[in-house]
């Protein structure tokens, strides 16, 4: 596959045009998706009918955009004219359709990129798996047998397989940086409230963030560019490491990737968060109230409609008393201020984004503790307590061609999220992070 | 017995804001609503600097 920024500069010279790559994107997914499971509607009439216009912008002579021809898929609660937004959910199946795009497909269309598919969720985002009741499961391309990770995962598994170069996901506790992790790519959990939410299904406003999965930095900046012109970064860089909480747990080898990291950037001490425990209970508790009041129209009128792991768990937000939502957003801000202490002294913190690497579909189980634990309620304990409190976060894969992948979160203070790409343009310029192919795709 | 409560009280609270908890539902919205609870437990727990004098 390509890269984004490959395509665009053989599209922009007219060397290929924007029809050829989409018609390869078309092919890569009806090869290989059947395996994969990450596609929920393939838009060919539309990915061709984009691609012509970028090619005609070309041969007028005029500037077709920074991703001319690049093909992209949206995970299924972007708005997409004309078809129903499932958010993954069976039961809207026949929605009433989008009337327009949503406001970040827009302006990915007038960067030049083409919209070529929608792509699978867990349902109304509500997990971290993509095991979904309506639309089936999505398998980690790296090994089939294992979690792509959630709720973004088809926006994974699409980039990581070679189906796309750039896809768009949404995180709230972890839904772009678990499955970047687990599959291997580079994902962006933007400050909050920095990209448009206009058009996209909601899950938890308060902490609700869109982004893009790339294999590369590179194609990460130029999604970030298209849907958002962010200042120039610069400047030394004052890195630490996060410790206590986030270093309990992960693979040894990722905390030894993680540390090569930081020498890399110059060195950075070991650096405490407060409190972190707790940040993760506050945000199971808005989360869990935010989703079961969004829902509970829905809830009271066909409960039964929905996948019985994303009911119950809404059933039980819908019931919680005000007093924890209120305590969980007091405690917020608190967090939120012990966090900005710890910018005024660190541009760049470095956290394991997943502890581990992807849990088997059949197994869904992994180490904290000591103990053996469900990887459903588990695997975002690291990403979490940082979404919370809408921070930039972006997540690299360590280099680790063969293996399953592993991926670290780069951390900033909010609008920070310049810095965060020049930092990973380092890392990966020095070899340390990267995408490998998986070895799993059929 | 205990347990009958529980999915009593909880079937009662849903009742008063306009929801039915069929009995499928029951294990699963019960699980969740302790696995809730434990999560404000430790925030109740936590002084902040602002919290009002009862």
């Amino acid at each position: 596959m390509m890269s984004a920024a490959a395509i665009a500069a053989e599209v922009r010279s007219g060397q290929r045009s924007a029809r050829a790559f989409a018609e390869a994107a078309i092919a890569a997914i009806r090869a290989k998706d059947g395996a994969i499971g990450a596609v929920t509607r393939l838009l060919d009439e539309r990915a061709l009918a984009e691609a012509d216009a970028v090619d005609a912008i070309v041969a007028a002579g005029r500037d077709p955009g920074p991703l001319a021809g690049v093909p992209y898929g949206v995970k299924d609660l972007f708005d997409v004219a004309g078809l129903p937004t499932t958010a993954g959910a069976g039961m809207r199946a026949d929605a009433t359709p989008a009337r327009a795009d949503a406001e970040a497909v827009v302006r990915m269309k007038a960067a030049g990129a083409v919209l070529i598919a929608t792509l699978n969720m867990d349902e109304y985002a509500y997990g971290f798996v993509t095991v979904n009741a309506a639309y089936g499961t999505t398998r980690n391309p790296h090994d089939g047998a294992r979690l792509c990770g959630g709720s973004s995962g088809g926006s994974a598994a699409a980039v990581a397989a070679g189906m796309l170069p750039l896809s768009l996901g949404s995180d709230t506790n972890g839904s772009i940086r678990i499955p970047a992790a687990l599959t291997g790519l580079y994902g962006l959990k933007p400050t909050h409230g920095a990209l448009p939410m206009a058009g996209v299904f909601p899950f938890v406003e308060s902490f609700d963030d869109i982004g893009p999965f790339a294999r590369s930095v590179e194609d990460l900046r130029l999604a970030w560019t298209a849907l958002l012109n962010p200042p120039p970064g610069g400047g030394g860089l004052r890195v630490g490491r996060l410790d206590g909480w986030f270093r309990a747990d992960p693979d040894p080898e990722l905390l030894d990737g993680l540390d090569s990291l930081a020498d890399a950037l110059g060195g950075g001490p070991l650096v405490e968060l407060p409190e972190v425990d707790r940040a993760r209970s506050a945000a199971f508790v808005m989360t869990a109230a935010e989703g079961g009041a969004l829902h509970l129209a829905t809830l009271r009128a066909r409960a039964m409609d929905y996948d019985p792991a994303t009911r119950d768990r809404l059933l039980a937000g819908a019931l919680l008393p005000a007093a924890h939502y209120v305590r969980a957003q007091r405690f917020r801000s608190w967090f939120a201020a012990r966090a900005a202490e710890l910018f005024e002294r660190f541009d760049v913190l470095l956290a394991p984004a997943a502890p581990c690497v992807a849990p088997l579909i059949d197994d869904p189980t992994m180490m904290v503790g000591g103990e053996k634990v469900p990887a459903r309620a588990n695997i975002g304990l690291l990403t979490q307590p940082l979404s919370f409190i809408g921070l930039p976060v972006l997540t690299m894969p360590l280099l680790r061609p063969g293996k399953l992948p592993l991926g670290v979160q780069l951390v900033g203070k909010p609008g920070s999220e310049a810095t965060l790409f020049a930092a990973a343009a380092r890392l990966e310029a020095a070899g340390l992070t990267g995408f490998s192919e998986p070895r799993d795709v059929r | 017995m205990a347990e009958d409560r529980v999915g009593e009280a909880l079937r009662i609270s849903a009742a008063a804001i306009g929801l039915a908890l069929p009995p499928e539902t029951l294990e699963g919205v019960r699980a969740n609503a302790v696995l809730l609870e434990a999560h404000a437990a430790k925030l109740a727990d936590f002084p902040l600097p602002d919290d009002p004098h009862p």
